[in-house]
């Protein structure tokens, strides 16, 4: 497929005697939105990482764009943005200044920089010390420096944590607007009304291993649970 | 790392002479210099500013409480100084027993002076309140005074008459203005603390946007050294401080070196060329080299400090050449004031000849570049064992820095030989780092 963003093929990674990603394949494609839902420890933050090439896989293959990422080009990661789920960010520098870091690494346009801050209501505080922020302006910032380079492949480890109910309607605005723009996402998120709402497809994970993949309407055909909140379709695959 | 300076800042010591300069006004000036500069740091600790203890305004405890925290880490900064001093004086046979006391006191009577000059300024700059500013000031004189005359009895090697009168005095003083400030923490506390939060924690931003910073580094690069940059002038470390404050000893200790002519003669001077081996400039190339290796021993805590965000790095397709460059420009620019001030120091002892002053220049500019390349190439080494680095970095760096400082040919020939070597070393450690440092 030319569209194809990203292809794992037969993931898997080791911790000790623990498999925490069991032979995990997916396929995602321009303009789509792929959701990782499961419960904390089913390995949806290690496949994560290895989708991102911050972890290696042990075997099994990560292609972003046909370029295989173990290379580690740093071409083949222009193309993503991430955020991760524990945001360890350099408190001793303002948020501009992390923004400017991000921009210089990524080497995005730093005109986005003001966009970014303005979008997600950062601007007031841009020039206080990170160390000094509350949690929620953390995450934003956190999306914030995703979002800068305009990568291909978005990537947010649990986005909502942390954020009011606003905000969390202007990132499903955002998301939905760059789905539009032909951007791509890899979200994993525990709020299962937001999964459905936002995602093209989504991915259960149970043990490391995917046990049912579909778009939300596939998935409660599956279950036969047309009418229930989402999470019940969860908890039909999970358990 | 405390063991390690507290270790260099005695050894140091011993070669150290307490200098025949005008003790009391040194005493008055470091004294100001104090209250002054610890405005900000003393006005965060009172409010509580970007600290856990900020909760405590929430909780059913009494307003002095916060107070009384806030002196108490003022007089644990205030004795840390102090102790630095105690300990020279140990160390060169100085009468320690006898300050024990006035010390104290110099601490109580700063510590205090130092929270009420900050209350007061946060206040004066929020309500325009100067009959209250007029007011401490007039508590605050008496203080510097007494402080000052104290201090100078910390700085003296003989005791004075006027000592026990001072340190009761002292006390008697802080005890007042501790009421004082007491006082007006009671009145203002809850009218200012909104204001002084907004004032300390605005206007962060640092400006190293300097193109001649980032020369002939791209975007990548230049953005990692900014940020190295930020992080060192914020004090991301007590480190930085530690080296900073060791870098003086050695660049002072040079020249009381020069001056007392303990430095010995290692060659015999015959010709111009010689002038190489002069003391004066032996012992501007050695302050030079030590001052250089203090400077840079902060690189391997910065990337200590750094590895738990390198996340940052791996996802954003950073190359191992790109962060390696932005640590070894880091390391010569952080080191980059050591060889002009030891060559300053050197020159007004006027023991160097004017004939000799600009090779003498070259020779510090040489072990600068040698010192700071060999320690910034050594930067992804055992980056996770920050001490063993530290300790393997400044060998070496003293290591290449003290044979040149010989024989300085010796140094051009190491980097020319060794230098790229050395370098393209540095680039795969960091590119090994990278993609190995994750899992």
């Amino acid at each position: 497929m030319t569209d194809t963003l990203l292809r794992v093929e037969g993931v898997i990674k080791r911790f000790g005697p623990l498999t925490a990603v069991d032979n995990v394949s997916l396929a995602v494609s321009a303009g789509e939105v792929f959701s990782l839902a499961g419960a904390n420890g089913a390995g949806k933050s290690t496949l994560i990482r290895m989708i991102t090439g911050i972890s290696e896989p042990d075997s099994g293959s990560v292609f972003i764009k046909d370029e295989d990422l173990t290379h580690r080009l740093p071409s083949t990661k222009r193309h993503l943005g991430y955020l991760p789920e524990e945001l360890v960010l350099y408190e001793r520098l303002t948020g501009r200044e992390y923004l400017e870091l991000v921009a210089g690494l990524k080497e995005a346009d730093p005109t986005e920089i003001s966009n970014e801050l303005a979008y997600f209501e950062l601007a007031v505080v841009q020039n206080k010390l990170v160390g000094e922020y509350s949690l929620g302006m953390r995450k934003k910032l956190g999306l914030a420096a995703a979002m800068i380079g305009r990568a291909e492949l978005l990537v947010l480890d649990e986005p909502l944590n942390g954020l009011d109910v606003e905000m969390m309607r202007r990132l499903r605005e955002r998301i939905e607007s760059e789905r539009s723009a032909g951007r791509a996402f890899v979200i994993s998120s525990h709020v299962m009304s937001f999964v459905e709402r936002v995602s093209d497809r989504v991915g259960i994970m149970r043990s490391g291993k995917i046990v049912a993949e579909g778009a939300p309407a596939d998935l409660r055909t599956l279950s036969k649970l047309s009418t229930a909140p989402f999470e019940d379709v969860f908890f039909y695959f999970v358990k | 790392m405390t063991y390690l300076i507290s270790t260099r800042i005695i050894e140091n010591a011993r070669e150290w002479e307490f200098p025949s300069i005008p003790a009391a006004p040194v005493a008055f000036g470091a004294v100001v210099l104090l209250l002054s500069a610890s405005l900000s740091r003393a006005a965060s600790e009172i409010f509580a500013i970007g600290h856990p203890r900020a909760h405590f305004d929430a909780l059913p405890l009494s307003i002095d409480a916060q107070l009384r925290a806030a002196v108490l880490i003022r007089i644990a900064r205030s004795l840390i100084v102090t102790a630095v001093l105690l300990l020279i004086r140990w160390r060169l046979g100085v009468e320690v027993a006898g300050v024990l006391i006035p010390t104290l006191c110099f601490v109580a009577l700063i510590s205090i002076s130092e929270l009420l000059a900050a209350i007061n300024w946060i206040h004066l700059k929020h309500k325009r309140d100067g009959l209250a500013a007029l007011s401490t000031l007039a508590a605050l004189i008496p203080a510097i005074a007494v402080s000052s005359s104290i201090f100078t009895e910390l700085l003296s090697t003989s005791a004075g008459r006027w000592r026990p009168a001072l340190t009761a005095a002292g006390f008697i003083w802080a005890l007042l203005i501790y009421a004082v400030l007491k006082s007006c923490n009671r009145r203002w506390r809850a009218g200012d603390i909104d204001y002084a939060r907004r004032l300390l924690t605005s206007r962060r931003r640092a400006s190293l946007s300097s193109p001649l910073l980032r020369w002939r580094l791209n975007a990548s690069a230049g953005a990692q050294l900014t940020r190295d940059l930020r992080l060192t002038l914020r004090g991301f470390s007590s480190a930085v401080y530690a080296a900073l404050g060791i870098a003086f000893l050695l660049l002072a200790s040079e020249f009381l070196l020069i001056n007392s002519g303990r430095f010995p003669l290692f060659f015999k001077i015959e010709g111009w060329l010689d002038l190489a081996w002069l003391p004066a400039s032996m012992a501007a190339k050695f302050g030079c080299v030590t001052a250089c290796v203090s400077l840079t021993s902060i690189l391997p805590i910065l990337v200590g400090h750094e590895l738990p965000h390198m996340w940052l790095e791996r996802a954003a397709g950073t190359t191992g050449l790109d962060i390696f460059q932005a640590k070894l420009r880091y390391a010569r620019l952080i080191a980059i004031p050591a060889p002009f001030i030891a060559w300053i120091v050197a020159i007004i002892t006027g023991q160097v000849p004017s004939s000799y002053a600009a090779p003498l220049l070259g020779e510090c500019l040489l072990l600068w570049l040698l010192v700071s390349s060999f320690i910034g190439a050594m930067s992804f080494e055992i980056p996770e064992r920050t001490g063993l680095a530290l300790l393997m970095m400044s060998l070496t760096g003293l290591a290449v820095g003290f044979l040149t400082a010989f024989m300085w040919p010796i140094g051009l020939v190491v980097l020319g030989m060794a230098g790229h070597t050395f370098t393209e070393r540095g680039r795969m450690r960091a590119r090994y780092f990278l993609l190995k440092g994750a899992d």
